[in-house]
């Protein structure tokens, strides 16, 4: 399985035990209370389609729970990560290889209450955003979107991600970077103004 | 969130356009009842994994220990049992009830070569169709079988009321309401009268969980048999936190109606 696979690329033993003893039960619970929230931001971040988002987040949460008594509780975020990253980025090229399949829809905007030209003129950002962040390279676009997005800082990330500080500031930077290069390039005046006024 | 840290964004003075576009990823938000559905499905998926590797190191099937939380029985409101056996439980209970049925069959049923009218009412009750409710066997009271149930506000309906006290039904609104189809459990509480309850999945237009739908059914036999039934139902939705073993906590209006039905028969030749 695609998760056992990314569990043994970071370094996680094959499963000695299920999650099937009520100790292990309760760990798990407590980390989908704490960490499916930042899980399913992170992933759609990462270009995870949001209707694709939470079977992401069970997949994720199932090779924790294969590996449960593997994983010390201080690294508990950090396993969760590599291994959302990993799903992330079979998600990715799986959706290339099908590009038929639609993206976001206004589904999810349905009870925040904008009116429905500001639906659309964000539905529109979003999705530029979201490409914006497709031509970073993976690398870059973890590391951005963990600092910039989720508010963690460059020590946290290199932490969480087995990097040398050194590493995770520069695919920052360069993320930034290339951000802003791709900004320039488009002319998103119009789209925010509408955003912005619906 | 990164817009707390002020700090944090000072390189994006060079483009406010990323700057806002950056600020919509603030509106990301998971759906509602994410973490409780995500425990759902883990358990479901453990419980299959869990399965998966017993039958493949030929162990015989046992379900994981269920927590606190999820009781191996449940009971719902009313006291009709939503029931989740234990494996060994359900496989006695599969064997009573194809014993009980090969007994009915070989003892009692009529010679079909007696005739396009030659099983009545009270010989065709008798039958393996007659049926002796799993949660009572001796009530002898309703009737297995599958019919055919038209609500007066016009839906149909096909349900089947299996001898072990499982109930399975499909309904020509599942499309269009985007819902499953329905299981639940039956009880017979009377000379030809039956208490159910049967349970059914609801998804948003995006194919997401929506909720799940209860619905409280008691059907009764007329003219002294089974051919023909009558009953009334009564649902509630339960939505993301909501708990369907608790009326009470089904916000959403319920609703209700009153139904006929007969039962679906092989044409005597």
């Amino acid at each position: 399985m695609q998760g056992d696979v990314m569990a043994r690329k970071i370094g996680v033993p094959p499963a000695a035990s299920q999650a099937g003893t009520a100790a292990g039960e309760l760990r798990l619970r407590r980390a989908v209370a704490q960490q499916s929230a930042f899980l399913w931001r992170t992933l759609v971040r990462l270009g995870v389609r949001r209707a694709d988002a939470e079977d992401a987040v069970q997949e994720v949460f199932l090779v924790l729970a294969r590996h449960i008594d593997d994983v010390p509780v201080s690294s508990e975020k950090g396993f969760l990560l590599k291994v959302a990253l990993g799903v992330a980025s079979t998600r990715r090229r799986s959706r290339r290889r099908r590009p038929e399949q639609l993206d976001d829809t206004l589904d999810g905007e349905r009870d925040n209450g904008p009116l429905p030209d500001q639906l659309v003129a964000r539905l529109r950002l979003r999705q530029t955003l979201q490409r914006l962040l497709d031509e970073l390279p993976s690398e870059q676009r973890s590391v951005f979107v963990l600092v910039e997005l989720e508010g963690l800082t460059a020590p946290e990330v290199a932490h969480l991600l087995d990097l040398p500080l050194g590493t995770a500031a520069s695919r920052l930077r360069r993320g930034r970077q290339g951000l802003l290069k791709a900004v320039a390039r488009l002319d998103l005046t119009r789209e925010l103004k509408e955003f912005e006024h619906g | 969130m990164a817009d707390q840290d002020p700090k944090r964004r000072r390189w994006l003075v060079e483009s406010s356009e990323l700057d806002q576009l950056l600020g919509l990823a603030e509106l990301d938000t998971p759906p509602p009842g994410l973490e409780a559905r995500l425990l759902q499905r883990l358990r479901e998926a453990q419980l299959l994994e869990a399965r998966s590797s017993a039958a493949n190191a030929g162990e015989p099937l046992v379900d994981p220990p269920v927590t606190a939380a999820e009781p191996a029985h449940i009971s719902t409101a009313d006291g009709i049992g939503l029931r989740a056996k234990p494996v060994w439980v359900a496989a006695i209970s599969t064997l009573l009830a194809a014993a009980a049925g090969a007994l009915l069959w070989w003892g009692q049923l009529p010679d079909p070569s007696a005739g396009a009218d030659g099983m009545l009412n009270e010989e065709r009750h008798s039958v393996g169709s007659r049926w002796y409710g799993a949660a009572e066997p001796s009530s002898a009271l309703a009737c297995t079988g599958t019919y055919l149930i038209r609500e007066s506000r016009g839906s149909l309906n096909l349900w089947t009321f299996h001898l072990d006290g499982t109930l399975i039904s499909t309904s020509l609104g599942e499309r269009a309401g985007n819902f499953s189809t329905q299981h639940g459990s039956w009880k017979a509480v009377g000379p030809l009268s039956v208490r159910a309850v049967q349970l059914d999945f609801r998804w948003a237009s995006d194919g997401s969980f929506d909720s799940v739908r209860r619905v409280d059914i008691t059907i009764r036999g007329e003219n002294g048999g089974c051919d023909a039934v009558v009953g009334e139902l009564s649902g509630r939705v339960f939505e993301a936190g909501e708990d369907f073993r608790k009326l009470d906590t089904a916000s959403a209006k319920p609703f209700s109606d009153t139904f006929t039905g007969s039962r679906v028969e092989v044409s005597p030749e």
